[in-house]
């Protein structure tokens, strides 16, 4: 086998380990841990700056 | 990557999830990179359109009240997703669009990241180009070249920086926003202590729409939530460090959507009575060349932020594409983002600055309804609770976002119903209402509304069973 040939086999096994890994690390996401869910006050936060104050706003750059 | 930033985790140069336990951005820290991100000399251009519509009062509402609410719909359709997950925005468009379906949302948010890095670098290599002109540091003549290499220059401290990935935000965030609030009140004492409020408040719009005042009134609305709508590309950049969604809400409410308005005012107000929203000229005009120093000064660092944070956040988009895309090194997925800048910047930036407002304006009648799509798709249909994350990185079969060939018709038909609705209401290009319900409707909102609608009708028809609730 020629130096050439074997480089190339030694990139193909290179290839198919990291290919292989890699699969096996995306695989694992399902069950990663995952961050914290809003809580009603943020919510409530969220509702009143992007609703409730705009509204306000608006009414009084109409008046 | 990890050996040219030896301290950084890999995970932030990885086209894969940011893991819950390296998400360690506080709600202080997201704040500043969001304000980092948000200000920038697009607050003074949008400030200046308004001028164009509403009197200062009037301008003043339209704006905050917009940008509020066009926050409201960027929040809902990312923040929660993106800080449970860790993931970016591409990547959270492949369950409602499909794995190649997502290309979609590739372009719109590429376009959009590098169309408004362009403005920014443009604006500060001109604005470098002014002061020295004026400074009588160059000549007139020289000035066009000179921009041009402050603009690349800009460009390459961006590419530098990045190398850190998001510690660079981090790290340049918390000062750029300091910076620009203290600058950003100086500009207010300065425009306050030229003219006086009743001056400003008695100003007139500068070439208000014929269609009355609450067509103008609704135009100022429609402007800054479209505006804001921008930001959707650069949420899954600066919230997945987060690892509560909570924590979220705050920074992206106050520093995108208030925090760019309340600059935006100073280009309002100034265009109102001056007639020019840019403050590197009214500025230089009223104040004289030191004062010039110090607008150049927040020109750079805001301008520079923004397009920190964007470079970013089309690095991390590019790589999240397909496996070919995902394997790409730290370097290749920024020059993705950065040497087309360069291109533009080197070869026609006067063409490009001069009709960025066309081609930005069909790039967000398609962000309008995906807001829409996306947040429906999360809390009506509980998406949020059952993606399946694997199927995000993977583009065959496998993937339980693989739909009809790698495409979700219906999130497509959806994106199509939506901006077909925003541009039977309004004229995108000229902002001529097309419609009178326009006028107390804007066209945003019934376009985000249709594709939210269109998407949840069509889901519950053709997607009854999902693979990952299965």
């Amino acid at each position: 086998m020629t130096t050439g040939a074997v480089e190339e086999r030694n990139q193909r096994t290179i290839a198919r380990s990291y290919a292989s890994r890699r699969d096996q690390e995306i695989e694992n996401l399902a069950d990663a841990p995952t961050g914290a869910p809003m809580e009603g006050r943020h919510w409530l936060f969220l509702f009143v700056s992007g609703v409730g104050v705009p509204v306000l706003i608006l009414l009084w750059g109409w008046a | 990557m990890t050996q040219i930033a030896p301290t950084h985790t890999q995970h932030d140069f990885d086209s894969l999830p940011i893991p819950l336990s390296s998400r360690n951005w506080g709600g202080w820290v997201a704040a500043a990179v969001a304000a980092t991100a948000g200000v920038a000399t697009w607050s003074f251009v949008m400030g200046g359109f308004t001028a164009y519509y509403v009197t200062a009062r009037e301008g003043t509402a339209t704006m905050i009240a917009g940008a509020l609410i066009g926050q409201l719909l960027v929040t809902l359709s990312q923040v929660p997703a993106v800080t449970k997950y860790g993931i970016e925005t591409l990547g959270s468009t492949k369950p409602q669009l499909g794995v190649r379906g997502s290309l979609v949302a590739l372009i719109v948010q590429y376009m959009t990241l590098v169309g408004w890095n362009l403005v920014l670098t443009i604006f500060l290599g001109r604005a470098v180009a002014s002061v020295l002109v004026s400074a009588g540091v160059i000549t007139q003549a020289q000035s066009g070249s000179t921009a041009v290499i402050a603009s690349i220059c800009g460009a390459g401290l961006v590419w530098i920086l990045l190398q850190w990935g998001s510690d660079a935000l981090k790290s340049v965030g918390v000062v750029v926003a300091g910076v620009i609030v203290v600058i950003g009140v100086w500009m207010y004492f300065l425009l306050l202590s030229n003219f006086t409020v009743g001056e400003i408040l008695a100003a007139e719009p500068i070439a208000p729409d014929e269609g009355g005042r609450l067509t103008n009134y609704t135009i100022g609305v429609e402007l800054l939530i479209l505006g804001t709508l921008g930001w959707w590309a650069y949420m899954g950049a600066l919230f997945r460090m987060m690892n509560h969604a909570g924590k979220g809400v705050v920074p992206s409410m106050i520093s995108l959507g208030f925090g760019w308005a309340a600059v935006g005012l100073i280009g309002l107000y100034s265009g109102l009575i001056s007639g020019e929203a840019d403050p590197t000229i009214w500025i230089l005009q009223i104040a004289g060349p030191t004062a010039g120093v110090f607008v150049l000064i927040f020109i750079a660092l805001a301008n520079l932020g923004s397009t920190l944070v964007g470079s970013h956040a089309a690095a991390l988009g590019v790589g999240q594409f397909t496996p070919a895309t995902q394997q790409l090194s730290w370097n290749a997925k920024l020059a993705t983002a950065i040497v087309p800048m360069a291109i533009v910047i080197v070869l026609f930036p006067g063409a490009f600055y001069d009709n960025i407002g066309t081609f930005m304006a069909f790039i967000g009648i398609i962000i309008a309804p995906m807001v829409g799509v996306q947040s429906v798709d999360w809390f009506v249909l509980r998406r949020l609770d059952t993606l399946h994350v694997p199927s995000l990185y993977w583009s065959d079969d496998r993937s339980h976002y693989w739909y009809s060939s790698g495409f979700n018709i219906v999130g497509i038909a959806a994106l199509a119903c939506g901006a077909l609705t925003y541009t039977a209401l309004l004229n995108p290009l000229t902002f001529v209402p097309n419609s009178d319900v326009f006028q107390y409707t804007t066209a945003t909102l019934p376009a985000a509304a249709v594709g939210a609608l269109v998407y949840w009708i069509g889901a519950t028809i053709f997607f009854k069973e999902r693979r990952e609730v299965r």
